[in-house]
Protein backbone atom coordinates (compact mmCIF):
# COMPACT_ATOMS: atom_id res chain seq x y z
CA UNK A 1 0.00 0.00 0.00
CA UNK A 2 1.18 3.21 -0.69
CA UNK A 3 1.92 6.02 1.82
CA UNK A 4 -0.84 8.75 2.44
CA UNK A 5 1.07 11.77 1.66
CA UNK A 6 3.86 12.29 -0.26
CA UNK A 7 6.88 13.21 1.65
CA UNK A 8 8.42 15.32 -0.78
CA UNK A 9 5.68 17.53 -0.66
CA UNK A 10 5.71 17.43 3.05
CA UNK A 11 9.19 18.48 3.26
CA UNK A 12 8.69 20.95 0.71
CA UNK A 13 5.64 22.73 2.80
CA UNK A 14 7.84 22.04 5.92
CA UNK A 15 11.23 23.69 4.90
CA UNK A 16 9.45 26.82 3.51
CA UNK A 17 6.91 27.19 6.72
CA UNK A 18 9.08 25.79 9.72
CA UNK A 19 7.78 23.74 12.00
CA UNK A 20 5.27 26.12 13.62
CA UNK A 21 3.51 27.08 10.24
CA UNK A 22 3.56 23.17 9.37
CA UNK A 23 1.82 22.53 12.75
CA UNK A 24 -0.85 25.42 12.07
CA UNK A 25 -1.46 24.03 8.74
CA UNK A 26 -1.88 20.24 8.86
CA UNK A 27 -4.04 20.37 12.21
CA UNK A 28 -6.43 23.05 10.52
CA UNK A 29 -6.08 21.02 7.75
CA UNK A 30 -7.60 17.87 9.37
CA UNK A 31 -10.37 19.64 11.23
CA UNK A 32 -11.31 21.32 7.52
CA UNK A 33 -11.34 17.81 6.13
CA UNK A 34 -13.47 16.01 9.30
CA UNK A 35 -15.85 18.74 8.75
CA UNK A 36 -16.14 18.31 4.73
CA UNK A 37 -16.67 14.59 5.29
CA UNK A 38 -19.11 14.94 7.82
CA UNK A 39 -20.55 17.32 5.60
CA UNK A 40 -20.70 14.81 2.79
CA UNK A 41 -22.23 11.89 4.83
CA UNK A 42 -24.86 14.29 5.08
CA UNK A 43 -25.19 15.87 1.62
CA UNK A 44 -26.74 12.38 0.02
CA UNK A 45 -29.24 13.95 -2.67
CA UNK A 46 -27.18 16.76 -2.76
CA UNK A 47 -24.86 16.60 -5.78
CA UNK A 48 -24.14 20.57 -5.53
CA UNK A 49 -22.97 20.34 -1.84
CA UNK A 50 -21.44 17.11 -2.59
CA UNK A 51 -19.44 18.89 -5.44
CA UNK A 52 -18.14 21.80 -3.92
CA UNK A 53 -17.32 19.76 -0.43
CA UNK A 54 -15.54 17.04 -2.71
CA UNK A 55 -13.72 20.01 -4.74
CA UNK A 56 -12.30 21.70 -1.34
CA UNK A 57 -10.97 18.09 -0.52
CA UNK A 58 -9.46 17.41 -3.75
CA UNK A 59 -7.45 20.87 -3.68
CA UNK A 60 -6.54 20.51 -0.05
CA UNK A 61 -5.66 17.21 -0.20
CA UNK A 62 -3.58 17.65 -2.83
CA UNK A 63 -1.84 20.81 -1.61
CA UNK A 64 -1.07 18.59 1.66
CA UNK A 65 0.40 16.36 -0.47
CA UNK A 66 -2.45 13.68 0.27
CA UNK A 67 -2.33 12.36 -3.21
CA UNK A 68 -4.83 8.89 -2.44
CA UNK A 69 -7.34 11.60 -1.24
CA UNK A 70 -7.20 14.04 -4.00
CA UNK A 71 -7.81 11.34 -6.24
CA UNK A 72 -10.96 10.05 -4.48
CA UNK A 73 -12.07 13.22 -3.52
CA UNK A 74 -11.75 14.26 -7.65
CA UNK A 75 -13.41 10.73 -8.49
CA UNK A 76 -16.54 11.72 -5.85
CA UNK A 77 -17.02 15.16 -7.70
CA UNK A 78 -16.94 13.10 -10.87
CA UNK A 79 -19.39 10.93 -9.56
CA UNK A 80 -21.77 13.47 -7.66
CA UNK A 81 -21.65 15.59 -11.40
CA UNK A 82 -22.76 12.23 -13.23
CA UNK A 83 -25.30 12.05 -10.57
CA UNK A 84 -24.04 8.14 -9.71
CA UNK A 85 -25.29 7.77 -6.59
CA UNK A 86 -24.15 4.42 -5.51
CA UNK A 87 -20.18 5.31 -6.66
CA UNK A 88 -21.10 8.50 -4.68
CA UNK A 89 -21.91 6.67 -1.51
CA UNK A 90 -18.91 4.11 -2.41
CA UNK A 91 -16.62 7.15 -2.51
CA UNK A 92 -17.71 9.35 0.43
CA UNK A 93 -16.92 6.16 2.73
CA UNK A 94 -13.58 5.89 0.59
CA UNK A 95 -12.54 9.44 1.39
CA UNK A 96 -13.25 8.98 4.94
CA UNK A 97 -11.40 5.93 5.42
CA UNK A 98 -8.62 7.61 3.22
CA UNK A 99 -8.65 10.62 5.57
CA UNK A 100 -7.95 8.54 8.62
CA UNK A 101 -5.14 7.13 6.45
CA UNK A 102 -4.04 10.52 6.32
CA UNK A 103 -4.31 11.53 9.88
CA UNK A 104 -2.41 9.04 11.64
CA UNK A 105 0.19 9.56 8.64
CA UNK A 106 0.88 12.97 9.73
CA UNK A 107 0.71 12.39 13.29
CA UNK A 108 4.00 10.52 13.03
CA UNK A 109 5.46 12.30 10.20
CA UNK A 110 8.46 14.45 10.94
CA UNK A 111 10.80 16.61 9.18
CA UNK A 112 13.84 14.49 7.93
CA UNK A 113 17.32 15.59 9.24
CA UNK B 1 9.89 49.45 3.60
CA UNK B 2 6.36 49.55 3.00
CA UNK B 3 5.32 45.45 2.56
CA UNK B 4 3.27 45.02 -0.26
CA UNK B 5 -0.22 43.45 0.06
CA UNK B 6 -2.20 40.50 -1.12
CA UNK B 7 -5.47 39.71 -0.61
CA UNK B 8 -6.34 35.85 -1.07
CA UNK B 9 -9.80 34.23 -2.03
CA UNK B 10 -10.75 31.03 -1.11
CA UNK B 11 -13.51 29.13 0.44
CA UNK B 12 -11.28 26.79 1.74
CA UNK B 13 -9.80 28.12 5.03
CA UNK B 14 -6.50 24.86 4.89
CA UNK B 15 -5.93 26.32 1.60
CA UNK B 16 -6.22 30.34 2.56
CA UNK B 17 -3.55 29.44 5.75
CA UNK B 18 -1.35 28.09 2.82
CA UNK B 19 -1.00 31.08 1.11
CA UNK B 20 -0.99 33.42 3.95
CA UNK B 21 2.05 31.84 5.71
CA UNK B 22 3.88 31.48 2.28
CA UNK B 23 3.26 34.90 0.84
CA UNK B 24 3.92 36.06 4.66
CA UNK B 25 7.30 33.92 4.46
CA UNK B 26 7.87 35.93 1.79
CA UNK B 27 7.47 39.27 3.66
CA UNK B 28 3.65 40.50 1.90
CA UNK B 29 0.57 41.81 4.22
CA UNK B 30 -1.62 39.27 3.51
CA UNK B 31 -5.58 39.91 3.67
CA UNK B 32 -7.77 37.17 2.94
CA UNK B 33 -11.91 36.54 1.76
CA UNK B 34 -13.49 33.61 1.99
CA UNK B 35 -15.90 34.08 -1.06
CA UNK B 36 -16.14 36.55 -4.47
CA UNK B 37 -18.31 38.95 -2.17
CA UNK B 38 -16.37 39.39 0.47
CA UNK B 39 -13.41 39.82 -1.70
CA UNK B 40 -15.39 43.17 -3.66
CA UNK B 41 -16.23 44.33 -0.19
CA UNK B 42 -12.70 44.27 1.12
CA UNK B 43 -11.30 45.86 -1.82
CA UNK B 44 -13.92 48.65 -1.36
CA UNK B 45 -13.18 48.83 1.85
CA UNK B 46 -9.98 47.72 3.09
CA UNK B 47 -6.52 49.43 2.30
CA UNK B 48 -5.34 49.78 -1.33
CA UNK B 49 -4.16 45.60 -2.77
CA UNK B 50 -1.00 45.19 -4.89
CA UNK B 51 -2.12 41.54 -5.95
CA UNK B 52 -5.38 39.21 -5.59
CA UNK B 53 -4.81 35.54 -5.58
CA UNK B 54 -8.02 33.98 -6.68
CA UNK B 55 -9.64 30.10 -6.95
CA UNK B 56 -11.58 29.74 -9.18
CA UNK B 57 -13.82 27.44 -7.97
CA UNK B 58 -15.82 28.70 -5.48
CA UNK B 59 -19.79 28.63 -3.82
CA UNK B 60 -21.44 31.58 -4.90
CA UNK B 61 -20.39 33.85 -6.62
CA UNK B 62 -17.06 32.07 -8.21
CA UNK B 63 -13.80 33.23 -9.33
CA UNK B 64 -15.03 33.83 -12.74
CA UNK B 65 -17.55 36.21 -11.84
CA UNK B 66 -15.48 37.81 -8.92
CA UNK B 67 -12.75 38.33 -11.79
CA UNK B 68 -15.38 40.03 -14.03
CA UNK B 69 -16.30 42.41 -11.27
CA UNK B 70 -12.76 43.56 -10.45
CA UNK B 71 -12.19 44.40 -14.31
CA UNK B 72 -15.34 46.26 -14.57
CA UNK B 73 -14.57 48.18 -11.61
CA UNK B 74 -12.50 51.55 -12.37
CA UNK B 75 -11.23 51.27 -9.14
CA UNK B 76 -9.71 48.15 -9.13
CA UNK B 77 -9.84 47.13 -13.11
CA UNK B 78 -6.19 47.24 -13.58
CA UNK B 79 -5.51 45.25 -10.34
CA UNK B 80 -3.49 42.18 -10.81
CA UNK B 81 -4.78 38.87 -10.44
CA UNK B 82 -3.78 35.39 -10.04
CA UNK B 83 -6.50 32.82 -10.82
CA UNK B 84 -5.92 29.47 -9.19
CA UNK B 85 -7.45 26.01 -9.69
CA UNK B 86 -7.07 22.00 -9.88
CA UNK B 87 -9.16 21.93 -12.67
CA UNK B 88 -6.40 20.73 -15.80
CA UNK B 89 -8.04 21.93 -18.49
CA UNK B 90 -6.77 24.01 -21.65
CA UNK B 91 -9.99 25.98 -22.36
CA UNK B 92 -10.36 27.27 -18.50
CA UNK B 93 -6.72 28.83 -18.91
CA UNK B 94 -7.83 30.35 -22.02
CA UNK B 95 -10.86 31.76 -20.07
CA UNK B 96 -8.82 32.96 -17.59
CA UNK B 97 -6.31 34.63 -19.58
CA UNK B 98 -9.38 36.15 -21.94
CA UNK B 99 -11.38 37.33 -18.95
CA UNK B 100 -8.24 39.44 -17.72
CA UNK B 101 -5.67 37.02 -15.48
CA UNK B 102 -2.37 38.02 -15.11
CA UNK B 103 -1.29 34.41 -14.04
CA UNK B 104 -3.02 31.33 -13.75
CA UNK B 105 -1.61 28.67 -11.34
CA UNK B 106 -2.72 25.18 -11.28
CA UNK B 107 -3.08 23.61 -7.96
CA UNK B 108 -0.96 22.07 -5.81
CA UNK B 109 1.62 24.74 -7.24
CA UNK B 110 5.50 24.60 -5.97
CA UNK B 111 5.80 26.42 -2.94
CA UNK B 112 7.83 29.10 -4.47
CA UNK B 113 6.19 29.37 -7.20
CA UNK B 114 3.31 31.60 -5.70
CA UNK B 115 6.09 33.61 -4.51
CA UNK B 116 7.58 34.23 -7.84
CA UNK B 117 4.37 34.79 -9.14
CA UNK B 118 3.20 37.43 -7.08
CA UNK B 119 6.63 39.43 -7.85
CA UNK B 120 6.18 38.79 -11.34
CA UNK B 121 2.92 40.50 -11.94
CA UNK B 122 3.25 43.56 -9.04
CA UNK B 123 6.33 44.20 -11.20
CA UNK B 124 5.28 44.10 -14.67
CA UNK B 125 3.58 46.96 -16.07
CA UNK B 126 0.07 47.35 -16.82
CA UNK B 127 1.53 47.13 -21.50
CA UNK B 128 3.62 44.03 -19.90
CA UNK B 129 1.06 42.65 -18.69
CA UNK B 130 -1.24 43.16 -21.29
CA UNK B 131 1.28 41.78 -23.45
CA UNK B 132 1.89 38.94 -21.69
CA UNK B 133 -2.02 38.30 -20.99
CA UNK B 134 -2.56 38.50 -25.21
CA UNK B 135 0.30 35.79 -26.01
CA UNK B 136 -0.97 33.47 -23.44
CA UNK B 137 -4.53 33.44 -25.53
CA UNK B 138 -2.40 33.09 -28.80
CA UNK B 139 -0.70 29.96 -27.71
CA UNK B 140 -3.81 28.29 -26.06
CA UNK B 141 -6.12 29.30 -28.93
CA UNK B 142 -4.06 27.03 -31.28
CA UNK B 143 -4.90 24.26 -28.89
CA UNK B 144 -7.82 21.55 -29.29
CA UNK B 145 -9.86 22.09 -26.21
CA UNK B 146 -12.10 18.91 -26.39
CA UNK B 147 -13.20 17.10 -23.71
CA UNK B 148 -16.13 17.58 -20.85
CA UNK B 149 -15.51 21.08 -19.61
Amino acid sequence: MTAACDEARLTELASALGRDGMDELTKLFLRESRLRVQRLRQAAGSPTIIRAEAHQLHGAGAALGATGLAALAEQLATAARAGDTDCVLVLTNGVGTELDRVAAFLEHWTLPE
Amino acid sequence: VIARRILVVDDAPDLRLLDRLVLSAAEYEVSEAASGVEALDVLAEGPEFDAVVLDIQMPGMDGWETLEAIRVNPATASLPVVMCTVKDQARDALRAWQAGADEYLLKPFPIGRLVSVIHDVITRTDDERQQYRAKRVEILSRLPMGGPA
